[in-house]
């Protein structure tokens, strides 16, 4: 790792269409909240330098999805590589709650993680702003979620007033750091056949 | 006060200042019962007797519609709009909602009554605008553009035969809409707010002082051209447009004037061929809306509908028409459209049914065309220019990726090495950690790959440039420049998204070969040797691409930077791209990533892509359009893909090569190995 210029952090904000993924990553790199994000087709991405326990700096690359389920074969490329994947719901919407567990089903298939079980997911619940009417998924259900993915970790937040942003961020890039530096100690075994058609490829490449 | 003063005399250069943005608050105004209705107008429809659209209308009850019960949006011209409140609105002025030309014009704009009836209120404000000076005769607007909106505008430079009738009517004041929330001023012609992340207000409104003029200008080129071609202009509801030519092909690239875009767009892509083959089918779908609005359980059984309703506000909630607040807090028309439009297609299309980036075709196209139209053309831009991009599996998505991805190994080889970095000079094992991790990458494959891995591993950038396609660049690029693409897409085909991508791609080539990397950049633009060293950090390249593919875009705020430095000039060898070889590109792109995928989902593909395979696949698909309709359509399309599937497994022996590009080898300093193979294949296809 000391060849490392910098640690590069990928992290993957997935769930459904209108949990408000974009909201969270604009509110967390800048601070910033605004009613008029639009749908987001394929994804977008932002960078923040990241401060993790205070000794180490990081680039965090934050990805925003699309929800849309059919876009999930788009993302497929943009999965390998991640550092941490979070998980969003709405805590006013029962179905974006019931999807969280095969959007990280999904995750596991496509990003050829090294290691599933230990693999970095960190659970949010947003819109806690919104009316205590409008809320239907109840924080145990969403304890028992996360309890059953693995005790991961789960943060109740608001994009729009910030509650709990930039904690959930804290424990986002200090987990992606960790699995970061498991993944660079594991290289040597993930050395995959992709590489290998590389590796004999050289001028005589035309295989007619 | 100077904000006072120029929002009075929008001829902004004569102020000495910045030019002041058009006007265009939409108010809801009763139509005055002195505007005739012409319906049934004969005299309107001698003139365009072809056109049954002109006398039927749109929805069962427009028929109900009276003058009286129509409505026009009224623009705010009211000096201090800020301050002011709704009652003080519209005195003296009636403006435009849409002031096409920024200039000291008078413009109205007119929709369909809201409160007739909310679900047969297409109401479309932006469409069907007229220019007051050259077209407005008050006698030949067809009763359907008055149930749609219409804006006159006096271009100063064509104002003689002015026919004020139409505009001098008494403007009553809006019952409905509170335009005292908004100024005016931040908003542009078509009502999307100037200022973006990227773009300041004032930057806008110092381009817009010479892109209006520029504007002027090609709509007086325009006149003069249907003039010659014996199509008035004097009417506002231009139907016709002069044969299909390389001047008229100029004209179009150079831009349509706004307010005829909705016509020439319907025009162009033989929309009122589609319409006139399935005049019940709009309706129809309403009707079904209507019943489906009424069961319990609609949300699981079309579970479209949901993510409809969430994107409906997320589609353009920078611009007016579509802000609840710009109505007085009630749902504006223009989402109610939306809203319509979208469930309609996604019963229609079952397919598709609904993808997200379809609410941003469609909610462009409404404010262009009336709601049956702006269907209709999406129907065609889901089906006959984006073939298979927005289907369950997204595969078109991927195919044409997959072509835009050749275009760039092909075209701007420097981009090329960001998006597929070379691997032997990334000599740095722990940095090559996580890009084997997170893609394919192949070695200096622009010409070393002829597997053409990334076909089916498609590079990371395409995430973002997909967006591009899929919206038609709505909301990638500013609007003045998605319009102006939209304009050629429809007149020249699909192949005109790929050329727009390459120009982008080669506008932001600056940015981001910018200093450090120039040096580690030259080796493969010369000869393809991959022993030098690259510089940097492939991942962190990778970033940087991404970076700048996603946000340069949205920088671009003059249309002729894409049009006059990269489209208009011949030199730039991806110019020599037509539709033929994209059709062709996107076959070879189809047949390599289906050998790729797994048996069953290859099936699948099959029968979810609608690939335009035929060399003139967007003519003859308007034909078989004409001849079938729009369902048998699919139906031999799918046919055809069969059989194509046949051919291909016959010569997949012969498929493993490169794609060659039909005239840019020579321009290209490309290795002699790539030549070669390209004359294979050609000697092959021969």
């Amino acid at each position: 790792m000391s060849t490392r210029k910098k640690n590069i952090l990928k992290v993957i904000i997935l769930g459904d269409s209108g949990v408000g993924k974009t909201s969270l990553m604009h509110r967390y790199v800048n601070d910033k909240y605004s009613q008029q994000y639009k749908a987001t087709i394929g994804a977008d991405f932002l960078t923040k330098e990241v401060n993790i326990d205070s000794d180490k700096i990081a680039t965090m690359q934050v990805w925003d999805t699309a929800g849309q389920e059919r876009f999930q074969s788009l993302g497929v490329a943009f999965y390998r590589g991640a550092d941490c994947c979070v998980l969003v719901y709405d805590v006013t919407n029962t179905k974006s709650f019931q999807n969280i567990k095969s959007w990280r089903d999904e995750f596991l298939v496509h990003a050829n993680v090294s290691s599933p079980e230990t693999f970095p997911f960190v659970l949010l619940g947003n819109k806690i702003d919104a009316d205590d009417s409008k809320k239907v998924v109840s924080n145990k259900a969403a304890q028992d979620l996360a309890a059953s993915l693995g005790n991961i970790p789960l943060f109740f937040t608001s994009a729009k007033t910030a509650i709990n942003v930039d904690t959930a961020f804290q424990e986002i890039a200090r987990s992606a750091l960790q699995q970061n530096q498991n993944d660079a100690d594991a290289f040597e075994d993930d050395f995959n056949d992709a590489i290998n058609i590389q590796l004999d490829n050289d001028t005589n490449s035309c295989s007619c | 006060m100077q904000k006072e003063q120029s929002r009075i005399s929008y001829n902004g250069i004569q102020n000495g200042g910045l030019v002041k943005p058009p006007v265009f608050i939409p108010r809801v105004i009763p139509r005055s019962p002195s505007v005739p209705s012409l319906q049934n107008d004969r005299s309107f429809n001698a003139l365009n007797a072809s056109d049954p659209m002109l006398n039927r209308p749109l929805f069962e009850d427009s028929t109900k519609l009276t003058p009286s019960n129509k409505t026009r949006l009224e623009p705010d011209f009211n000096p201090s709009p800020v301050q002011g409140s709704p009652s003080t609105i519209g005195g003296n002025s009636n403006l435009s909602v849409i002031d096409m030309y920024g200039d000291d014009t008078e413009s109205q704009m007119a929709s369909e009554e809201s409160d007739d009836s909310p679900r047969t209120n297409s109401y479309t404000p932006i469409n069907e605008i007229s220019d007051n000076s050259n077209i407005i005769d008050d006698k030949n607007i067809p009763q359907l553009m008055h149930r749609l909106s219409l804006s006159d505008t006096t271009n100063k430079t064509n104002n003689e035969d002015n026919d004020d009738e139409y505009h001098k009517q008494p403007i009553p004041k809006s019952p409905r809409v509170n335009i005292s929330s908004k100024d005016a001023e931040n908003f542009d012609r078509y009502g999307f707010k100037k200022q973006t992340t990227y773009i300041t207000e004032q930057e806008y409104d110092v381009w817009w002082k010479e892109y209006y003029q520029y504007c002027n200008r090609r709509k007086n080129k325009w006149i003069q051209l249907m003039e010659k071609y014996d199509l008035s202009t004097k009417d506002e509801s231009i139907r016709r447009f002069p044969p299909k030519s390389e001047k008229l092909k100029r004209y179009v690239r150079k831009g349509i004037p706004a307010e005829w875009r909705g016509n020439a767009w319907w025009y162009f892509a033989n929309g009122q061929q589609l319409l006139d083959e399935n005049p019940s089918t709009y309706p129809q779908l309403l009707s079904k809306i209507d019943h489906i609005e009424t069961l319990p359980d609609k949300e699981t059984k079309y579970p479209d509908l949901e993510i409809i309703e969430r994107d409906l506000n997320r589609t353009f909630p920078d611009n007016i028409h579509f802000q609840r607040e710009s109505f007085q807090n009630t749902e504006p028309e223009m989402i109610k459209s939306l809203r319509r439009v979208l469930v309609a297609f996604s019963l229609y299309n079952t397919k598709i049914g609904y993808c997200q980036s379809m609410n941003f075709l469609a909610g462009l196209l409404l404010l262009f065309l009336d709601e049956e139209k702006s269907f209709w053309m999406l129907v065609l831009l889901t089906s006959k220019y984006l073939p298979g991009v927005h289907n369950v599996n997204l595969e078109g998505v991927n195919i044409d990726q997959g072509v835009l991805m050749l275009c760039v190994q092909e075209y701007l080889p420097a981009i090329w090495e960001y998006v597929v970095p070379s691997e032997k000079s990334n000599t740095n094992k722990t940095n090559l950690n996580k890009l084997m991790n997170s893609r394919f990458t192949p070695n200096h494959s622009h010409n070393k790959d002829p597997k053409n891995e990334f076909l089916f591993k498609l590079p990371p950038v395409t995430l973002c440039t997909a967006s591009w396609f899929m919206s038609c660049f709505v909301g990638v690029l500013p609007i003045e420049v998605t319009l102006r693409i939209w304009d050629c897409l429809f007149y020249e085909g699909s192949h005109f998204l790929f050329k727009v991508s390459l120009g982008i791609l080669k506008l932001s080539e600056g940015e981001l070969l910018k200093g450090k990397h120039s040096n580690s950049l030259t080796h493969y633009t010369l000869n393809g040797n991959q022993n030098k060293e690259r510089l940097n950090n492939p991942e962190e390249n990778e970033m940087e691409l991404f970076q700048i593919v996603q946000s340069f875009p949205k920088k671009i705020l003059n249309p002729n930077d894409i049009f006059e430095k990269i489209i208009f000039k011949k030199r730039i060898t991806f110019n020599n791209l037509d539709q033929d070889e994209i059709d062709r590109c996107r076959k070879y792109v189809t047949e390599q990533r289906q050998k790729h995928i797994p048996l069953s989902d290859n099936k699948k593909s099959l029968s979810h892509t609608n690939i335009n395979d035929n060399s003139n696949s967007e003519r003859s698909v308007s034909s078989q359009i004409g001849e079938s309709g729009y369902k048998s359509l699919n139906v031999q399309k799918s046919k055809t893909m069969k059989q194509e599937h046949k051919s291909d497994e016959q010569l997949s022996g012969s498929q493993s090569e490169g794609y060659g590009f039909k005239r840019s080898i020579t321009s290209v300093n490309w290795n002699s190995g790539l030549k070669q193979r390209v004359r294979q294949i050609r000697s092959k296809k021969d």
